[in-house]
This record gives structure tokens, sequence and C-alpha cells, in this order.
């Protein structure tokens, strides 16, 4: 078996449209841990984004004709995945006033909040305790790229919202941020 | 509400301005040093973002096998087939035909037995077949591209019934860690 | 029918080359349908050490073999893999 590990997203890409289970598999392995982390960012729940990379991933098989440059293959399926997060996060149970509140639990207790020992720990600690409505637009806003128009379509509200939220959770992680250093 | 600095412009103001890759250029904002600072503020906290994704994905580098079994076992029962390609028979009552995904498939898999090469896509016509191929750091472009060639037409005439007009090898990529065989 | 099924099913795997067989109807390996003509399709992977054409009339005529008088046969090569 040749070794598909070195091969370029590009002719992965091309192999896998083909066909070649074996080559999207190496695109997964490549890109996999990277989506994770986008969805569990996005979703705010470990075990939402495995469901949803996955969901994701067996949509992307089926429309790699899609995929126009072969080069951007992370980012088509960050956007395959990010749609699957988003379906998942609307079919949640409504609790939109528990959106709207600060999450007391997140993964890092209050001392080690305290003591964030850089700058990416102050930032995820800071994340981790925005409201979700809040979060998610962040997450879709500065790591995914998406247009408010985009965001706002996918999260099933309107784009004066989505601007909104921003602004709120913007101010806020400035404030915090500042206040680390 | 104030704005910031001396300007009535907001923090959302100044985030669009960011977005739009603060063209046209605003004299005001850009002369304003609070604003400056809110703005190189926007601009970390953005990128630290997708940093901290990218350190979550760094951190945490092995998928769980099972979860990528169950995703293989998904994807494996679609079988990209695609047209029938018909064989030969002499009962009409006998209809024999090997798949477009099969002969794509085997394409593929020459290609890939030439030493240090790397098979792309494959596209094929009635009579013509394109692929394109990724070649190893160090082998001879042209060598490697005539013996994927070879090794095409040899394979689609044992198993295929096709009359093959040519077999193009486009050579559009490389690759720098040897392939099973190769002699890096 | 799916006694035919069957028979049919051990026949083609004990072909020379024969390395799998494919569903070609849900939870299906050998798809037999219709009466006068019956209908028999099958799916196969072959060995790419054997010619697939060749492989591909074997299969049929083992199939005849085992059908009813007139029966239509339809074999599909789906993978020529080792």
């Amino acid at each position: 078996m040749i070794d598909l590990a070195a091969a370029s997203d590009a002719l992965l890409a091309g192999r896998a449209a083909d066909g070649d289970a074996n080559a999207f598999g190496a695109l997964v392995r490549r890109h996999g841990p990277y989506l994770r982390a986008f969805a569990t960012r996005l979703t705010g729940s470990a075990a939402d984004a495995d469901d949803v990379v996955q969901e994701g991933l067996i949509a992307a098989w089926d429309q790699l004709d899609t995929l126009g440059e072969p080069g951007k293959v992370r980012a088509w399926l960050a956007t395959i995945v990010s749609r699957k997060a988003t379906d998942r996060i609307r079919s949640r149970k409504p609790s939109s006033e528990l959106d709207e509140e600060r999450a007391e639990d997140s993964e890092r207790g209050p001392e080690q909040r305290a003591i964030a020992t850089s700058q990416l720990d102050a930032l995820s600690d800071v994340l981790s305790a925005l409201p979700d409505a809040q979060r998610q637009c962040w997450v879709l806003k500065e790591v995914g790229g998406y247009s408010y128009e985009e965001i706002a379509e996918r999260l099933g509200v309107t784009p004066v919202v989505v601007r909104g939220r921003l602004a709120r959770a913007r101010a806020t992680v400035i404030a915090e941020m500042e206040a680390w250093r | 509400m104030d704005g910031i600095g001396g300007t009535t412009y907001t923090l959302d103001d100044l985030s669009d301005y960011l977005d739009s890759g603060r063209l046209p250029v605003n004299a005001e904002i850009e002369a304003d040093a609070e604003c400056q600072a809110v703005l190189a503020s926007l601009e970390r906290v953005g990128s630290l973002s997708r940093e901290l994704v990218a350190r979550d994905a760094d951190e945490n580098p092995t998928l769980d096998e099972s979860w990528f079994g169950s995703l293989f076992a998904t994807i494996a029962l679609e079988v990209k087939a695609g047209k029938d390609i018909p064989l030969s028979s002499s009962d009409p009552h006998t209809s024999l035909s090997i798949t477009e995904g099969a002969i794509r498939e085997l394409v593929r898999a020459a290609g890939d037995s030439v030493d240090g090469v790397l098979v792309g896509s494959v596209r094929l016509s009635e009579s013509v077949v394109d692929i394109s191929i990724s070649v190893l750091l160090g082998i001879p472009v042209t060598g490697a591209a005539e013996a994927v060639r070879q090794a095409v037409y040899s394979d689609l005439f044992k198993h295929t019934e096709l009359a093959i007009d040519s077999v193009n090898v486009t050579v559009d990529d490389v690759h720098v860690i040897a392939t099973e065989g190769g002699t890096a | 029918m799916s006694d035919l099924a069957t028979i049919v099913e051990e026949a083609v795997r004990a072909v020379p080359g024969v390395t799998s067989l494919f569903s070609v109807g849900p939870a299906s390996l050998v798809a037999v349908s219709g009466t006068d003509p019956v209908r028999i399709a099958v799916s196969v992977g072959v060995d790419r050490s054997m010619q697939a054409p060749a492989t591909a009339a074997e299969i049929a005529a083992v199939i005849r073999s085992i059908a009813p008088a007139g029966a239509d046969i339809s074999v599909r090569i789906s993978r020529v893999a080792s």
C-alpha cells in the first residue's frame, strides 16, 4: 500500500472524488483533529463535536465534486462541518434565556482562570464563559470567517441579532483580555 | 452611545472597518490613538482565536479508532460505481459489464505501482484516459510518466475492451516523502 | 427464489479470481427476480491477476449452468483489485 500521507490535499481530493476511500481516510486523519477542535469550540460540547464532524465528513464524501479548489480542502470541510454544527445547535431544546446567561462551568476552574499562564489559556477561559449564543457567533466569525449574513442564515436569526451578539462578545473579550494583561 | 477616543465611531464600527480591510481609508479612525489601539486589540483576539483552535487540534491529534471505523464503514457502503461499461458477450441473454469506478481504480493502482508515483485524478472518456500524477522529488519526471502510461495501457488492455487512443499523463504535483518502494 | 440466490452466490464465490460480491439490492448479494424469464444479477470484485472480461464470462457461464433455462443473466465487475 502506498503512503498516502505524503500526498497533497489536492491529490487526495482528486482520488477521493474518484471513489478512493483510502484517500478520503487520509484527508480525515489530516484534517479531523482541526475539524473536531473547531466543532467543539462552536457547539461547546466534545460529544456533539464528534457527531457533527462525522456527519459533515459523510456529507463531504458525497459532495467531493463540489470542491472547487482542491487546495482549499480544510476550509471546505470546515464549512460543511459548521453547517452540521449549527443544524445541531438549532435542534437543541430552546433555552434562549440560558443562552444569554454566562456559563458557570467551563473546562478550567476559577483558580486556574485567575492564573492563566498564557494568552491562549486566558482567551480559552473567556470564550468558554461567554453565553452560548455569543460564543457561537464569535467562533463562526473569528475562526470560521463567515459573514454576518451567512452566520444569521445558519443560526436561523437575523443579521441584526448576529451583530448584537458579536458586539457584546467583542466588548467582553477585549475587556477581559486587557484585564488579564 | 459615546464613540471611541475623540470619534463618534463605536466598537461595532471599528469591527466593520477591520472586516473591510481598513478600506476605504478612514482618516479620522487612522489618526485616533484609541481607535488604533482598539483595532489592534480586535485583530489580536481574532488571530488568537484561530491560534487557539489550532492549538486545541495539536493537543488532540489522534482520532478515536472506532469513530474513524464507523465513518469508514458508512462511506464504503456507497460504491462510486459510475456507468456500466459493456463487455462483449456471445449470448443475448447474458449481459457483462465493468463499472467506471472499477476501471478508475485499476488505473490508479497501475499508476501507483510505478516507483515514486502517486496518482491523483483519473478521467475516462471512450478512447482517452487523462491521469494526473504526483512524482517523488528527485525522480525523473519523463521516465515516471512513461512508466505510468505503459502500466495503464497494459492493465486497460487486460481488464477492459476499451479501444484506447491515448493515455495522457500530467505531472502536476510533487511530493517529498517516499512511497513504499520509493528510493528516497 | 431465495434458495436459487444462495446457490448462485456460493457458485460465484467459487469462480477463480472472485474476491467479493457487492450488494445488488437491499441486503442481497444476488438479485433474483421475474419468473419467465428469471433474471439474475450479481456485482463482483475480481483479483487483478485474472483478466476481468474472461472472469465475467466464466461467472456468467457458471450461473447459466445453475439457472432455469432462458434466464437473463447480468454480471457486473465493480472492482479489480489485489
